[in-house]
């Protein structure tokens, strides 16, 4: 499947556990990249042409919901990649200004990975 | 202010294992739980009516399968860092689950990131200590312990 995922979570064993559903979701495994909090995730969308990023929200540095708004303000990254929110948040409020940013799909932590790679499947598809 | 009973906080422990690392935890009584655990993390939470912390504690095997049963690696390819990453990131989604049940749908809580506390931290053996409860888990792979703190406020 020729789609660019980015991961985002500051943890790193979440990240590799992300990569895992991921590449059962069919993605290459050079087509997937990495960024430890909001900020690292802008420089990577900034020189990659990522399809879809994979985003937590409680990060140190950058938050996810900052890094969203960065992606809003920026005419060379807003409309250019699909993002999932992977999180333990479960604030409405929260929820509904992240779809105003543009996030298209929501998934709460604690997770199956099946539950993961269905939602990549679905919005990469 | 919703409150949070005792059997609810141990299904949250209960379904976050079995879905992040496919262990199958069964609470276990004062005078069975363990007195020492070697690992620790801590993450702090406050909302608009109550704060508190959640405190997770494990040995290192159980804390590498528990990383392994994530990874789908064996225990033996896990390192104490990764372990120590999977205890942090129980105890991110034991609060997140927690604090939503406290009412994060509806009202904005803050949630702090986890954090390691240093080890050897011997566990009291009482239930209940001021506003905090344990709680102590067993499973084939190991112990887990957890010490909840909710304070409201006025």
């Amino acid at each position: 499947m020729n789609c660019k995922v980015l991961i985002v979570d500051d943890s790193p064993i979440l990240r590799r556990a992300a990569k895992k559903a991921v590449l059962q979701a069919g993605i290459e495994e050079d087509e997937i990249f990495e960024a430890g909090n909001g900020e690292e995730a802008l420089g990577v969308a900034s020189s990659h042409p990522i399809d879809l990023v994979l985003l937590d929200l409680n990060m140190p540095i950058m938050s996810g919901v900052e890094f969203m708004e960065k992606v809003k303000e920026s005419p060379q990254l807003n409309t250019k990649f699909s993002v999932i929110v992977v999180s333990t948040e479960s604030n409405q409020q929260k929820f509904d200004t992240l779809k105003e940013l543009g996030v298209k799909g929501f998934l709460r932590k604690p997770f199956e990975p099946e539950e993961l790679r269905n939602m990549v499947q679905q919005t990469v598809r | 202010m919703p409150k949070i009973t005792e059997s609810a906080f141990e299904e949250i422990v209960i379904t976050a294992l079995e879905k992040i690392a496919f262990l199958f935890m069964e609470p276990i009584p004062l005078d069975e739980a363990p007195t020492s655990l070697e690992l620790q993390t801590r993450i702090q939470f406050e909302g608009p009516f109550s704060k508190g912390s959640v405190q997770v504690l494990a040995d290192l095997s159980f804390a590498q399968e528990m990383a392994a049963g994530l990874l789908g690696v064996e225990p033996e390819e896990i390192g104490r860092e990764d372990a120590e990453a999977a205890l942090k990131e129980l105890s991110n989604i034991i609060a997140g689950e927690l604090i939503l049940r406290l009412g994060a749908r509806e009202d904005e809580f803050y949630l702090g990131l986890p954090e390691l506390i240093p080890t050897g931290t011997t566990l009291h053996q009482k239930d209940q200590e001021g506003d905090s409860l344990w709680f102590h888990f067993e499973s084939d792979e190991g112990r887990l312990s957890c010490l909840v703190s909710v304070q409201e406020e006025d």
